[in-house]
């Protein structure tokens, strides 16, 4: 989860340029970090714990499929996010929603020892060490007036708005996600219009498992990653969750604009080291200052 | 003096006083040096299950951060003893850094309700690890400091009986305060902001000062265990010190004692302790294990073993 800039000397005005476009475009692929946990939050009113963990399992599942088959990450992806849809679909259906009924802060306790059990038993399969899914276009770039673009955060940028646009479309026009917008308006109500609600809140957790899934082999191309990685995953979303406010596609992509901005900027003007602690730093200032996110009223 | 003395209930409290008793002389006689560090490391993780029951049984705010009270004592009293100051008073000043450090973060945590304040914790956790890993104070030696951590100086001077002196008063004193604030009106008001806050808020309580006060006093003894232990363990690094299992321990404790009880997390941490000490040479196999305890707890007997009992009891009864 660190950006590393390659060295090479450029003037102050260009680096600055750079940094911009970099943290824009790694923005794309924190802004699908964060929209699951947003859909979470926003339908089921409770935020899962073990996202990270389940971003890490589709890059360690894309990655065994890759060392095994030979099979591209990105066609991968497919299969995996949809695997991870009917996975958080019928763990909330016949898991989490009994937590879910006892209160709140069980089903985040609930996820939050899944999240340790998870990120264990990565420990035991794949060891500490750091993997990556290393493909014929990892080293791909364009030139565009003076500054190379990895041809990978190009594609997180892209897939995101495509995530982000097709997702909101589902949930604005059809059937299914009217029923997910009104039962996250009102649960009684939509109850009583006939609506299945427990059908509803396990389809919005297979639905955060699927954009984490997509998620997952994203970052998976672009940052190396290592089992104790999945907590930085969850803090980036639950940044995103506060800096973008709830329930906009376009807070959660700004969320990730910054997330994304502060951190490149810091690694390319103060210190490498320090990008993760100034982005967490930034969410708690925002935190304190506006809480119902930095477009919220 | 001596009418307070006549008027203690002794038949009330005398179990418990004749276990005080026998734990202030039980290391006199000659114990096994792992029987001491059992008692040691059950005192403290006690003392952390209370004080996690107080805020999240009592208060409604279910903390996951606890690392970051735990890790912040730690290294102060590392940092403290390092400059020559004495033991004692490292401990205490450690951990009123730690209580201090909860006021500051108080602000953004407390700033939304619900589940926001769970994540901001364990959020804040991270941010001190990360915090640890990088920095460098400019007065470190080259090895130490970053990601592989400080030795406690104090720790050197120290006997294990001392500590496990220390960890018993630490734990008798957790137990009191939360028994005191429950009895008192801080307690109530404690109560009835988890119920109803915007109610509590209506009556005129200045709740933010209630909550406040929770946090901060949860802190100086989560801290204050969190020191004790380090002086035990003799080192601190940042993954350990701001580890996720800093609120794993205490939460199953009180999850298998029973939450909202003052009684429970006393069998708890027990259960908590062997598990740590048993599996301590496989860290990622405990973890794995304790994280599928919390979860059949939460799904077969969210109350904990005090639900079960009570339940066991009506059921038995008629």
């Amino acid at each position: 989860m660190a950006y590393r800039r390659v060295y090479c000397e450029l003037s102050w005005f260009m680096k600055l340029i750079e940094a911009v476009v970099y943290g824009s475009l790694l923005g794309g692929a924190y802004a699908v970090i964060g929209i699951g946990m947003s859909l979470t939050l926003g339908v089921m009113e409770v935020m899962n714990i073990a996202h990270g963990e389940i971003i890490l399992l589709s890059s360690y599942l894309a990655y065994q499929l890759l060392l095994l088959l030979g099979m591209d990450p990105l066609l991968s992806a497919i299969p995996l996010s949809l695997f991870l849809l009917t996975l958080g679909f019928f763990l909330q259906k016949y898991c989490l929603s009994r937590a879910l009924k006892y209160s709140v802060e069980m089903f985040v306790i609930t996820t939050l020892a899944i999240s340790t059990i998870l990120e264990n038993v990565y420990l035991l399969i794949w060891s500490p060490m750091q993997k990556a899914l290393i493909t014929g276009y990892l080293l791909w770039s364009c030139e565009v007036g003076g500054i190379k673009v990895p041809f990978v955060f190009l594609l997180d940028f892209f897939v995101s708005i495509a995530v982000l646009v097709t997702l909101r479309e589902f949930l604005k026009k059809t059937y299914l996600g009217m029923a997910i917008r009104a039962s996250s308006e009102d649960w009684k109500i939509a109850q009583l219009m006939g609506i299945n609600t427990d059908n509803i809140r396990a389809l919005t957790l297979g639905l955060a498992f699927l954009t984490a899934g997509i998620a997952g082999v994203l970052i998976g191309l672009t940052y190396p990653f290592s089992p104790s990685i999945g907590k930085s995953y969850m803090v980036i979303a639950f940044g995103i969750v506060v800096l973008g406010g709830l329930g906009s596609m376009i807070g959660t992509f700004i969320g990730g604009l910054i997330i994304g901005l502060v951190q490149v900027l810091t690694a390319t003007f103060f210190d490498p080291a320090w990008q993760l602690f100034a982005s967490y730093l930034v969410i708690f200032i925002i935190l304190a200052l506006r809480p119902k996110g930095v477009l919220g009223r | 003096m001596i009418r307070a003395w006549q008027n203690f209930p002794l038949k009330k409290y005398w179990p418990a006083t004749l276990m005080i008793v026998i734990l202030l002389f039980i290391p006199l006689i000659g114990l096994s040096a792992y029987m001491v560090t059992f008692l040691t490391l059950y005192f403290i993780f006690l003392s952390m299950a209370e004080m996690w029951n107080f805020l999240a049984g009592y208060g409604g705010f279910f903390s996951l951060g606890q690392g970051a009270f735990v890790g912040l004592a730690g290294y102060m009293l590392g940092i403290l003893t390092d400059f020559g100051c004495p033991t004692y008073a490292a401990l205490i000043i450690s951990s009123s850094v730690s209580a201090a450090f909860a006021a500051v973060v108080s602000k953004p945590l407390f700033r939304v309700k619900g589940v926001y304040f769970s994540v901001g914790s364990l959020a804040l956790t991270e941010m001190m690890r990360i915090f640890f890993t990088s920095w460098r104070p400019p007065w470190a030696s080259p090895v130490t400091w970053g990601g592989a951590g400080i030795p406690i100086k104090a720790a050197a001077y120290i006997t294990r009986i001392e500590i496990y002196y220390v960890a018993l008063i630490l734990a008798l004193i957790s137990i009191l305060v939360v028994k005191i604030a429950l009895n008192s009106k801080i307690g109530l008001n404690v109560i009835a902001i988890c119920d109803d806050e915007d109610a509590a808020l209506s009556c005129g309580m200045p709740t933010f000062r209630y909550k406040l006060f929770l946090l901060v006093i949860c802190a100086f003894f989560t801290g204050l265990a969190g020191a004790t232990f380090y002086l035990y363990q003799g080192y601190i690094e940042p993954v350990s010190g701001f580890g996720v299992n800093w609120t794993l321990i205490p939460l199953m404790a009180t999850i298998i004692g029973g939450l909202r009880s003052v009684e429970g997390p006393i069998f708890g941490a027990f259960i908590s302790t062997i598990l740590y000490l048993q599996l301590v040479r496989y860290l990622g196999l405990s973890l794995i294990l304790q994280g599928v305890i919390v979860i059949l707890f939460v799904f077969l007997a969210p109350k904990g073993l005090r639900g079960l009992f009570d339940k066991l009891k009506k059921g038995s009864g008629g």
